[in-house]
């Protein structure tokens, strides 16, 4: 394991009298080299939040974050530079991470200069060479971002996030503001580049084809916690928890076939309910289509159903498993 | 497929710069009709003229840009030719527009509500008419609580419920087109789920027709009925949903498909990549537009293919014999 948290938790203080926010709660994961974890959910999941906190950009209210073997103290701010230098993040939108005024190789070259990786003089042809790795030419050295496309750009800070030599990339809904067609391009480079240099990827993103593509692994979130996870083909194909399938069923298939008869989905959710304190019972049932009595009584922990695919369920976990309750 | 006269008709539309020698076109040549009740899809890449044409339709184009040459039929009306009078009373009341960014598209100082008021006061609706519509349409969009919604300011919803009021604003004036541009874009799945379902059943329910454009052939699979593909401004293939997805005749449509991960994708397999980028849409390039991309190109494609027969309901501008490349 290269990466991994025990019971992260971050709560933000409510403001103007307002509840606190348990943007995440008891979240715990583990990442090992050369694999990927991916975490899906909605918007407020938390997803986001986990993000920074294992970048290092925000610290955790309780839990802890380990980093090849050795736990974190969390309670530093700023993160030690050797730390921030191991967990690269990349985000969504090039165009907005990427600084408009530095070129391409001062961008690359400011973190070389930083974790001071290479001497100056041959910061030049590092730059190369990392542009190099994205499959990008040398001439792109002079370039601002304003005169990259969507794919360059996000080639150029992949290549930024390279420069500093990480064991751990954690990506942040990379392919989301991208054109279909330069998705598969950013999809078929980090796969490659995971090969090759061995990295463990975060893979957040709310594109369920994308994260099953690439993951090994797969973290469900709803509300800040953890209400599935598995190996990919066990969350998504035989899901445990009816969020996950609700989640699933909501993906739509570019294929008639499927789309044509839309499948047996589950009931329109409303809208996710606040991230207020946690009620006593499962934070889902209120939109949970199988919700039982008992659901309104105690929350579910996440507990391992099925060899290591686990789900936070009492109607999973229970007699009747959601396989017998399906059909119709 | 719906018959009978088109309620919106596209013809040899052609949107750009005009100067006074040699305009540069950005849409180019565009055709394209929707039926009473027809659900229409226009698919493409940034860039590739598909929210230009929708705004070339509703004369809502940015400053600079003109409809050089072609017709847009609106129930048997050219609005190119309408007066500025009399596209505000179409748009709204004939063709209302949902766009992406529900939180740019509303007043962030007026409260929700008011907005929806306001917009049907401007179609002679009185003041309480206005305010029983409102309340109508609100409900129709599945807000559960109408009052809360109404009196909110648009930063005080979620995403999904503010393009929920966006729709109940679009329908407010029943509208016989809705042209939606990637309004689930911005939204979570399930939401996204949510607005595809409200909006087949609202289109069930009054009957209009609805042109939805996106880049996510997902989507698009899922709720329209024809799909329009559109590339470097042009519409490269136009066919039946299925048609489209089971065997799409154009390269570019096969490769769009391609570079999606889909069920049968082999896991951290290879996704198909197009290579290169789309031409400026400016460029004064010949030929068909997809050429430098293409696998299959041949000599023949330095001139320009149209949009022609490929079978049943499906054509497209390509030189290919239907069946001579596969994917």
């Amino acid at each position: 394991m290269i990466l991994g948290t025990d019971q992260l938790s971050k709560v933000y203080r409510g403001r103007g009298g307002r509840p606190p926010v348990h943007a995440l709660s008891g979240v715990s994961i583990a990442l090992e080299a050369g694999s990927t974890l991916g975490i899906v959910g909605e918007s407020g999941c938390g997803k986001s939040t986990l993000a920074r906190l294992l970048a290092g950009l925000e610290s955790p209210t309780a839990g802890s974050i380990s980093l090849a073997g050795a736990t974190l103290d969390s309670h530093t701010s700023p993160p030690s530079r050797e730390r921030a230098r191991l967990i690269q993040l990349v985000f969504q939108d090039p165009h907005s991470s990427l600084n408009p005024r530095l070129t391409v190789e001062q961008a690359i070259g400011e973190v070389l200069r930083v974790h001071a990786l290479v001497e100056r003089r041959r910061v030049h042809d590092r730059v190369a060479e990392l542009l190099e790795m994205v499959a990008l030419p040398e001439r792109f050295v002079t370039r601002h971002p304003h005169e990259l496309s969507g794919g360059q750009a996000q080639r150029v800070a992949i290549a930024r996030a390279l420069a500093a030599q990480p064991q751990i990339l954690v990506l942040d809904e990379p392919t989301s503001a991208l054109d279909v067609s330069v998705r598969a391009e950013i999809m078929n480079l980090l796969v490659r580049l995971q090969d090759e240099l061995q990295l463990g990827y975060v893979f957040i993103s709310h594109d369920l084809a994308m994260v099953r593509h690439i993951s090994d692994e797969i973290v469900v979130m709803y509300l800040g916690k953890i209400v599935e996870q598995g190996p990919y083909q066990r969350v998504l194909d035989a899901p445990l928890h009816p969020y996950t399938r609700a989640l699933a069923a909501a993906v739509p298939v570019a294929d008639p076939d499927l789309a044509g008869q839309p499948p047996a989905r589950l009931p329109a959710a409303q809208a996710a309910a606040s991230t207020g304190a946690a009620e006593a019972g499962c934070q889902y049932e209120p939109r949970c289509p199988l919700a039982e009595a008992i659901c309104r009584q105690s929350e579910p922990v996440l507990r391992c159903l099925d060899g290591s695919h686990a789900a936070a369920c009492h109607v999973a976990a229970g007699p009747a498993r959601l396989t017998g309750t399906r059909g119709g | 497929m719906s018959s009978g006269s088109p309620v919106l008709s596209i013809g040899a539309l052609e949107v750009g710069v005009r100067r006074r020698r040699g305009s540069q076109a950005i849409v180019r040549g565009v055709s394209l009709s929707v039926a009473a009740g027809e659900k229409v899809g226009i698919v493409g890449e940034s860039g590739s003229g598909k929210s230009l044409t929708m705004l070339a339709v509703l004369g809502l184009l940015p400053p600079g840009l003109d409809i050089l040459a072609g017709r847009v039929e609106f129930a048997g009306e050219d609005l190119t030719k309408a007066a500025p009078v009399r596209l505000r009373q179409i748009r709204g009341a004939g063709v209302a527009m949902v766009y992406q960014d529900p939180m740019r598209s509303l007043n962030p100082l007026l409260r929700v509500g008011y907005q929806i008021v306001e917009a049907l006061r401007a179609h002679g609706y009185d003041a309480r008419d206005a305010r029983r519509r409102t309340t109508e349409v609100l409900g129709m969009v599945g807000l559960a609580d109408v009052e809360r919604v109404s009196g909110s300011f648009p930063h005080e919803l979620s995403g999904g419920m503010l393009q929920r009021a966006m729709i109940a604003m679009a329908l407010a004036a029943s509208p016989k087109l809705l042209i939606a541009d990637e309004p689930t874009t911005a939204l979570d799945v399930t939401i996204q789920q949510q607005i595809l379902e409200l909006v087949a059943s609202l289109q069930a329910q009054t009957g209009m027709a609805v042109v939805w454009v996106s880049h996510d052939l997902g989507v698009v699979a899922q709720l329209v009925d024809r799909v329009a593909v559109m590339y470097a401004g042009r519409i490269v293939e136009l066919a039946t949903t299925r048609r489209i997805f089971q065997r799409p005749s154009h390269p570019y449509t096969a490769a769009l498909l391609g570079s999606l991960p889909r069920p049968g994708t082999q896991h951290r397999g290879t996704l198909q990549q197009i290579g290169g980028r789309p031409p400026d849409p400016a460029s004064a390039e010949q030929g068909c537009p997809f050429r430098p991309r293409c696998k299959y190109a041949t000599e023949r494609c330095a001139a320009e293919p149209v949009l022609s027969v490929r079978g049943a309901e499906q054509q497209a501008a390509c030189w290919l014999e239907p069946g001579s490349w596969s994917t």
